[in-house]
């Protein structure tokens, strides 16, 4: 400041008003122009310019389903002489949207890799609404791409404001609109696109092998129990639970192990274990209590009399008190039962092995309104028997995919994997998958982010046949009308004991896939056979790419069987427990930081409006520093290769500035209910640390 | 955009960047001042969301039919919310009815239906994790089959870190060939 400097001259003055009139006039004599920073990319945002068809130039009438509509063109605009006007009269099947059209001339051009603000003014008489990106793909031609965020009702003109995710590489076009899909009339003016790329700060690592490896380290402690089942609780805590721990002298003394760890600090805390829960089911509630379902009733006769016996008792661990507590049995024992939480909060669970230690072929239905299992009645029943801990994921419509992912067993029915229907207990068939019956302890996981509906599954093996575990991975789109498995790329490959160099076809099976809150997926840990020959690789996959970065750093425990890995709220992965044939376990802790947490300063959430989000909402964020985006991570709660709740969903950014508007999905289904972790990434590509949050 | 509004964010422009030209001593060039929009909006009805929070009572809203209750469909929840919303207050922000895609429909896609309730039990052999239970306690595992390869199996477990092994059952395996009740112990 120089407060001492005298006000401007009337020279001054004068220059300036000059200026402003010829800005006047510059803004009245050139045709369209945005009024924010950048070029508007919409041909005729205006919605002034009429065509033909009486809809304005570049606009077209869009939408499905059995639904009465009308489209105008209405003379109430926000800015000119017209608008466009949707009205849904009997909604119910599908939707309307006024869209761009998809259009070499209309369809504005994007850069991968670019973030974009879309904008529009609107008057909305029903919540449900929501903004609708499409993109034109080099390859396939124009596909969905994803719905950014609902708009709020509003009577007078708003304004809306949504950056997309970074545009997928092979993009070239896009187009978008507002959808309306419940009862009522949604008008729209005044559009704008404009790019929002933020520059990447080149920050220089200097780390050395960690800024592209990243760095194991392994805890100077052992862990208090067996890791077998590892679920990350609501409060950043990690519940290990062991029960007998896959050991007969245990189960005989009746001493059931569970521990609380506590990653801050190292310690561990026990708690009174009821019943053995060694190979039990568990997934978070809405609540963020952790249903417990199932477990070991009995180990195998030595004689060979029978199998391994399911329980059907039932647990519900609380967080708050660090204590399970009963809830009615399950309809049938459940050994390697599957759980789903699913987007009403209910949990279904499929497989596993019952009372007889043959195959439970009930499906197995949690009430969360009732707090209790349904009686066998109650559910609805297919009577399939789902094979062992099958990995059974969400889909955005509520029915269940199979992805083929499961433990034990020889010759999965069918192609091995299938969409399953609870509603209409159907069963549908889904192609494609390589080496179904190699599949045992393989891993699937939706890919980040959720609203893609990408699966990928990964290695497998069989412990029957016992050939080398396979490194085959496949992905399939659930986006597409007829879903079918492609082949993805092999698992690199990885080093045996001894050092020796994997060949050929040589994977893993027992691996671990673990969503990271940079959008990768680190895969790592497994084992080559049955129980034995444990393999020592590790590599990043990118969704974006399709491609693994091979060579990340190795963890240097051996994690095969009974093991598992899962991220912590720091944005580290943990990784606990090695159970080899020779009936031994590794009681060490490791923890892997990936090349991200070596790349610079992390970015923070500096304020939270409000911890409990509603579905379809905008919640406020402030963070210090530019974000690139932004996400839930649900957390683990993983055994066996198995975590089929593990997602990542996608919180579309509203920006101003340092405060950002979260746009949380309407659908449950994407997102179900429960506690998740609330990254965000920064434009140097580095987590925050997660804050907790409460969804539905 | 019209004209009208582009002369309207104009004379906005006019207005704040003179008053922004007059009182600030840093002389911005008023090309460069992007506050037009910000102007153009100050006058707009304010009808911001309020962000979801506890005032949006979770129970209520469609996300409790969400994915479907035993016996709810997709399409009756939307327009369950629907009526729903109309009730709330003004003031809150409604939650929409999710949002559901009709992908992966399957055209042409045979689907199982429900099967009979099965009388007799679907058999799982006590083998099902692939140990050989004629050898060593219950927490071992001798592969029923060994990996590919493997001549010497005695070798094999020895090197990984398997101790001499009772036999408890049929020796299958071969691994007592003097039958002392002992699997690798030569
Ligand atoms: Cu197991």
């Amino acid at each position: 400041m120089t407060p001492s400097r005298p006000l401007l001259s009337r020279r001054n003055r004068l220059h300036i008003a000059r200026l402003l009139v010829l800005t006047l006039a510059l803004f009245l004599v050139l045709p369209e122009r945005p009024a924010s920073a950048g070029a508007n990319l919409i041909a005729n945002p205006g919605l002034e310019s009429i065509a033909g068809d009486g809809f304005p130039v570049c606009w077209e009438k869009s939408g499905w389903g059995a639904n009465g509509h009308t489209f105008e063109v209405s003379a109430d605009a926000h800015s000119g002489a017209r608008s466009m006007s949707v009205t849904l009269t009997t909604a119910g099947q599908g939707d309307r949207k006024a869209m761009m059209l998809e259009d070499t001339s209309c369809a504005p051009n994007v850069t991968p890799g670019h973030q974009y603000d879309l904008s529009a003014w609107y008057k909305s008489s029903t919540p449900n609404t929501v903004m609708t990106v499409f993109r034109h793909d080099v390859a396939q031609g124009w596909v969905y791409w994803t719905d950014l965020a609902s708009l709020p009702v509003a009577t007078g003109w708003t304004q809306q404001t949504v950056r997309t995710p970074q545009v997928p590489a092979n993009t070239d076009q896009i187009v978008w609109g507002i959808t309306i899909y419940g009862n009522g009339t949604l008008k729209t003016d005044d559009y704008t696109m404009v790019d929002a790329t933020q520059p990447t700060p080149d920050d220089s690592c200097s780390a050395g092998d960690k800024c592209v490896k990243g760095d194991w380290q392994v805890m100077p402690f052992d862990s208090a129990v067996r890791g077998i089942h590892a679920v990350v609780l609501r409060n950043g805590d990690v519940l290990l639970i062991a029960g007998s721990g896959n050991d007969p002298d245990a189960f005989a003394a009746k001493t059931f192990k569970t521990a609380i760890y506590k990653p801050g600090t190292g310690r561990f805390t026990a708690v009174p274990t009821p019943e053995d829960l060694f190979c039990a089911g568990h997934v978070q509630l809405k609540d963020g209590r952790v249903l417990v379902m199932g477990g070991n009733k009995d180990y195998p006769a030595a004689d060979g009399g029978h199998g391994y016996k399911g329980l059907k008792n039932s647990y519900i661990f609380d967080p708050a008190t660090s204590a399970y507590q009963r809830v009615n049995d399950m309809t049938a024992g459940s050994w390697y039962p599957s759980a789903t939480v699913m987007g009403n909060g209910d949990v279904i669970s499929l497989g596993g092995l019952g009372e007889d230690s043959h195959g439970t072929v009930a499906t197995q239905y949690f009430s969360d309104a009732q707090q209790r299992w349904l009686g066998l009645n109650e559910a609805n029943q297919t009577w399939n028997f789902w094979g062992l801990y099958p990995s059974m994921v969400l889909m955005q419509d509520g029915r269940l995919f199979y992805s083929g992912s499961h433990v034990f067993g020889n010759g999965t029915p069918g192609s091995g994997s299938s969409i399953y229907d609870y509603q209409a207990g159907t069963i549908a068939p889904v192609p494609g998958l390589r080496k179904k019956d190699e599949r045992d302890q393989s891993m699937s996981v939706l890919l980040p982010p959720a609203q893609d509906q990408k699966v990928l599954t990964l290695g497998g093996g069989n412990i029957e046949t016992n050939p080398d575990a396979h490194r085959l991975t496949d992905i399939i789109d659930l986006k597409q009308p007829s879903p079918a498995y492609t082949a993805g790329p092999p698992i690199p490959h990885g080093k045996l004991t001894g050092g020796v160099a994997q060949t050929g076809d040589q994977g893993k099976m027992y691996v671990s896939a673990v969503l990271l809150p940079d959008g990768k997926v680190f895969e790592t840990g497994g084992a080559l056979h049955n129980r034995a020959d444990p393999v020592f690789e590790a590599s990043m996959y990118d969704p974006a790419t399709n491609q693994f970065t091979p060579g990340m750093a190795t963890d240097p425990v051996p994690r095969g069987y009974h093991s598992s890995a899962f991220l912590l709220p720091d944005g580290r992965v943990m990784a606990v427990g090695d159970n080899p044939g020779n009936g031994t376990f590794d009681m060490r802790v490791s923890v892997y930081s990936p090349p991200y947490l070596f790349q610079g300063a992390r970015p923070q959430i500096t304020g939270l409006s409000s911890a409990n989000w509603a579905y379809g909402s905008a919640n406020t964020i402030t963070v210090d520093k530019p974000v690139l985006k932004a996400e839930l991570i649900r957390p683990a709660a993983v055994t066996h290769s198995s975590d089929p709740n593990q997602r990542f969903v996608d919180l579309p950014m509203t920006v101003n500035g340092n405060s950002i508007d979260l746009n949380l999905t309407s659908n449950p289904n994407l997102a179900p209910p429960g506690w998740y972790m609330l990254f965000v990434v920064g434009t140097n590509g580095v987590p925050s640390v997660a804050k907790w949050v409460k969804i539905g | 955009m019209s004209r009208t509004r582009l002369a309207a964010l104009a004379l906005a422009a006019v207005a704040l960047t003179a008053g922004v030209g007059w009182v600030s001593l840093t002389g911005n060039d008023p090309g460069t001042i992007r506050t037009t929009s910000v102007a153009a909006e100050g006058g707009l009805p304010d009808i911001a969301p309020t962000p979801g929070g506890p005032g949006t009572d979770p129970g209520a809203g469609p996300a409790a039919p969400g994915a479907g209750g035993p016996g709810s469909t997709g399409q009756t929840r939307e327009l369950a919310a629907a009526g729903q919303q109309a009730a709330r207050a003004p003031a809150r922000r409604a939650t929409p009815a999710p949002f559901v895609q009709p992908f992966a429909g399957q055209p042409g896609v045979t689907r199982q239906k429900p099967k009979r309730k099965p009388t007799a039990p679907v058999k799982v052999a006590p083998t099902v994790d692939g140990c050989d239970r004629s050898y060593g306690t219950i927490a071992q595992c001798v592969p029923v089959r060994f990996p590919p390869g493997v001549t010497d199996k005695c070798a094999w477990l020895r090197d990984h870190g398997f101790p001499a092994l009772k036999v408890t059952g049929p020796d299958r395996q071969g691994l007592d060939p003097d039958r002392n009740g002992s699997a690798c112990d030569e």
